[in-house]
């Protein structure tokens, strides 16, 4: 799967650099959590209008309709049913409900909403192996980002090789259907091989890739070229100024209270 | 036991017609190669054999019972499928366990005489108490093939059993291959190795994209006259006592040293 | 003149926690440009020789016990730096997909991950994946996914890997052991091109690959050298076949022949070649 991290704008297509939208992302998820509802809402519109604007805005929304909006309706009802009893009520189609519980239910809907769309543009739109590049570049380990990026894709390989060790232990006439304790007593046979090869395999990784100088100090180079552009390094530096700015505020204010 | 496909076909996800009506009757008791590019079908086939694919259409047939009325698990008890890699079924903590695994599924009497006797047709006796992973990985290779042998079944089949042996290995293999054809035992073989493997088989299988291009004895395959030809569609090369036979002129083509060293002395002494 | 590229002397280890020396006191020296074919039986050290060669040895198997001197390409791989010695030679291993990184989305990324490591600058990264990717006529993978390949063609971009750093000495261990007839063809074309430019070590249990692509031959069994000299020497002698360490099949076909005729001295066809005149004239 090939992702773009292209922006349609008016200048035509750029890309923007991963470390931006990483600070842009957790920038959003920190205001989110910490300003009232009016920003709330500035910044919902805000990533509405970016996520529009991008090549993948159908795998977007279509991930927010079926991961978030299932959790943020849960969270609703939860707290529309559950929370303390109140004075005061109102009718919602019909059915009496805890006002006060209603509009708690709203305000935290809210903001995990504009949480989750926030990561979501950014993980839709950020090819994992440019932000780690982008890392790299920075100075991180390359042995950590190397993990991480193995990580992604693990979840991939085990169910492939889960799905091949099934085949050779039906083989083997191993029975995976009947009571509850006989499927308990099947998965073992599953499980060991997963684990014993992939540790075994992990050892022949860790010597490939040190024959391949993973483990080596030294100044790096970079065949896939990115660069920060002049908006990209302002940008940045607006976003942790503000970012931190907003923290500090709400932390002395937590304080003299 | 025999082994019958009635126009079979088998279709992955994607549209990828993998066989394209497959009719075969593999008989009882005979060794089989089979034969084919990467991407021919030979392990889908393979897979059909012990039912864990089911046919698109068409049907197979494992003595009298059909595969799709069953489970893999249940057809187990007729044909042991060897996979190639042996990381994707090392479950034991010993290698005699490991062996037992099979036999004890199928619920044999003796599951642990059957694994020790298999273990001895590879010389692997010695190693019974140690962990598999301590194992050498061609000494690993030995234990699952081993495995599927102590299953004991009427029908056995290895895909690419001798990938990475030494000569001792490929020994030990090829004289377990002569014990179970001795059993009566259907053996079906799936090897690029056509040097090594045409010694054993009686009959071969020949696959290009999903079709059987040839099927009958061995004997037939290697007098055809255009030998080389339907061996390079399927991206294979003449095996060498062949290309050695046509290069001084006898008249068959041999399938083992033994028999070509025979057959020159028969020309002599003519 | 060609001078020694890699020494190896006295050379013995033992893995951590094994009491068996997997190599025995081994002496042995290989020249610039040769082309080295390394056989035995399963578990004769064939591996951990390439392991030592590489300087892999004494910095990922850590604990284990050494003794001896290796030399490659004028430095001690028991104490060099992996990041020195990745530049001098390149081994390739017997798992393809094992040895390419998968955290590369295309091919030509995969194969710039060693140079990126060492640092060598973006424009010659560029150029030698280039040359790397012709030389081997694998241009057409180049934006493919890595972790899509078939074996042959992992195979190949992993070679591409290695040949990018441009070593001296390109180990080779075991790489036909998953390959279909076509791969093996392949692999020898390549291999017979890069004859002679570069020293090559090819450790291979199909010895009909051997004759016309090796000029030596190094034969171990139980960490201990059998035989290390001219490969024809080896296969041509009765008295030297051994069970355990296989011949070409042809050798063999003449070794049964002069066996039958109790013959227990004289010479072996190595070559395809040479074996059909003696068949010949056998005739």
């Amino acid at each position: 799967m090939r992702m773009s991290s292209h922006l349609l704008t008016s200048k035509g297509m750029r890309p923007v650099h991963p470390l931006t939208k990483l600070y842009f992302t957790v920038s959003t998820v920190v205001l989110c959590f910490l300003l009232d509802v009016t920003a709330q809402v500035f910044i919902a519109c805000l990533l509405l209008i970016l996520c529009v604007l991008t090549r993948q805005r159908r795998s977007i929304f279509k991930r927010f309709l079926r991961y978030v909006l299932p959790v943020v309706i849960l969270v609703l009802l939860l707290n529309v049913l559950i929370y303390p009893e109140s004075e005061k009520w109102i009718s919602l189609f019909g059915f009496r409900v805890n006002e006060v519980g209603f509009h708690f239910g709203l305000i935290v809907s809210l903001r995990l909403s504009v949480m989750s769309l926030s990561l979501l543009l950014f993980f839709v739109t950020t090819p994992p192996h440019l932000l780690a590049t982008a890392v790299l570049m920075k100075g991180a380990s390359p042995r950590i980002v190397f993990v991480f990026l193995h990580s992604l894709q693990l979840v991939t390989t085990l169910r492939r090789k889960i799905g091949k060790i099934f085949i050779a232990q039906a083989s083997r006439g191993l029975d995976v259907k009947g009571n509850p304790f006989k499927r308990v007593k099947a998965l073992f046979p599953m499980l060991l091989p997963l684990v014993f090869s992939y540790l075994s395999e992990s050892l022949e990784r860790g010597l490939a890739l040190e024959l391949r100088g993973l483990g080596i100090h030294g100044p790096k180079s970079y065949l896939v070229e990115l660069k920060e552009s002049g908006t990209e390094r302002v940008a940045n530096l607006l976003l942790l100024l503000g970012t931190s700015t907003v923290i500090l505020w709400k932390l002395l204010q937590w304080l003299i209270r | 036991m025999n082994l019958r496909t009635k126009d079979l076909h088998h279709v992955y996800a994607g549209d990828i017609h993998a066989l394209k009506g497959i009719s075969l009757t593999i008989a009882g008791g005979r060794c089989v190669l089979l034969l084919g590019q990467n991407g021919a079908g030979k392990s889908t086939l393979l897979k059909h054999l012990n039912g864990i694919l089911k046919p698109t259409s068409g049907e197979v047939l494992v003595g009298e019972t059909n595969t799709k009325l069953h489970d893999a698990a249940f057809l187990a008890q007729f044909v042991a499928l060897s996979f190639q890699n042996p990381d994707d079924q090392i479950s034991s903590k010993s290698v005699v366990e490991e062996a037992m695994f099979g036999p004890r599924n199928l619920g044999k009497q003796d599951p642990e005489a059957l694994a020790r006797e298999a273990l001895r047709m590879f010389s692997l006796e010695g190693d019974a108490n140690t962990h598999p992973y301590d194992l050498h990985p061609s000494k690993r290779k030995l234990l699952t093939i081993a495995s599927a042998i102590a299953m004991d079944t009427p029908v056995v089949a290895f895909d690419e059993p001798t990938a990475g042996f030494d000569v001792t290995q490929r020994c030990l293999f090829g004289k377990a291959l002569e014990r179970l054809k001795e059993r009566g035992k259907t053996v079906i073989l799936v090897s690029h190795d056509l040097d090594y493997s045409l010694q054993y088989c009686d009959s071969v299988i020949l696959m290009d994209h999903g079709s059987v291009t040839f099927h009958g004895d061995k004997i037939h395959l290697l007098s055809r006259p255009d030998l080389r030809e339907i061996l390079r569609a399927s991206g294979l090369g003449l095996p060498i006592l062949c290309r050695m036979s046509k290069a001084i002129g006898l008249r068959t083509a041999p399938s083992s040293v033994e028999e070509f060293v025979q057959l020159l002395h028969d020309n002599r002494t003519i | 003149m060609a001078h020694p590229i890699i020494t190896v002397e006295d050379y013995s280890f033992s893995y951590k926690a094994s009491n068996k020396k997997a190599l025995d006191r081994l002496s042995f020296s290989i020249d610039e440009f040769e082309c080295c074919g390394i056989i035995g039986p399963s578990e004769a050290g064939k591996s951990t020789l390439c392991y030592a060669i590489t300087s892999v040895l004494p910095h990922y198997f850590s604990g284990g016990k050494t003794e001896g001197r290796v030399l490659t390409a004028g430095l001690d791989a028991l104490s060099t730096p992996m990041d020195l010695m990745m530049k001098k030679v390149g081994l390739l291993i017997q798992s393809s997909g094992v040895f390419l990184s998968g955290i590369k989305p295309t091919v030509r990324e995969e194969i710039a991950f060693s140079m990126e490591n060492l640092g060598i600058s973006r424009t010659e990264i560029v150029e030698r994946i280039q040359s790397v990717m012709e030389e081997l006529g694998i241009e057409s993978l180049a934006e493919r996914d890595p972790l899509t390949l078939s074996g042959g063609e992992m195979q190949r971009v992993a070679l591409a890997c290695v040949l990018a750093l441009d070593p001296q000495v390109l180990i080779l261990d075991e790489p036909t052991s998953s390959l279909d007839g076509e791969g093996v063809r392949d692999l020898r074309l390549i291999l017979s091109k890069l004859k002679g430019k570069k020293t090559i070590l090819l450790v291979e249990q199909r010895m009909e690959l051997l004759p016309g692509l090796i000029d030596s031959l190094l034969v171990l069994r139980e960490g201990k050298k059998v035989y290390s000299g001219h490969a024809e020497r080896f296969f041509s002698s009765i008295g030297s076949l051994e069970e355990d360490i296989g011949a070409p099949i042809w050798t063999q076909v003449c070794y049964h022949i002069a066996s039958r005729g109790n013959r227990t001295a004289g010479t072996l066809p190595y070559t395809y070649r040479q074996a059909l005149k003696a068949l010949g004239t056998i005739r």
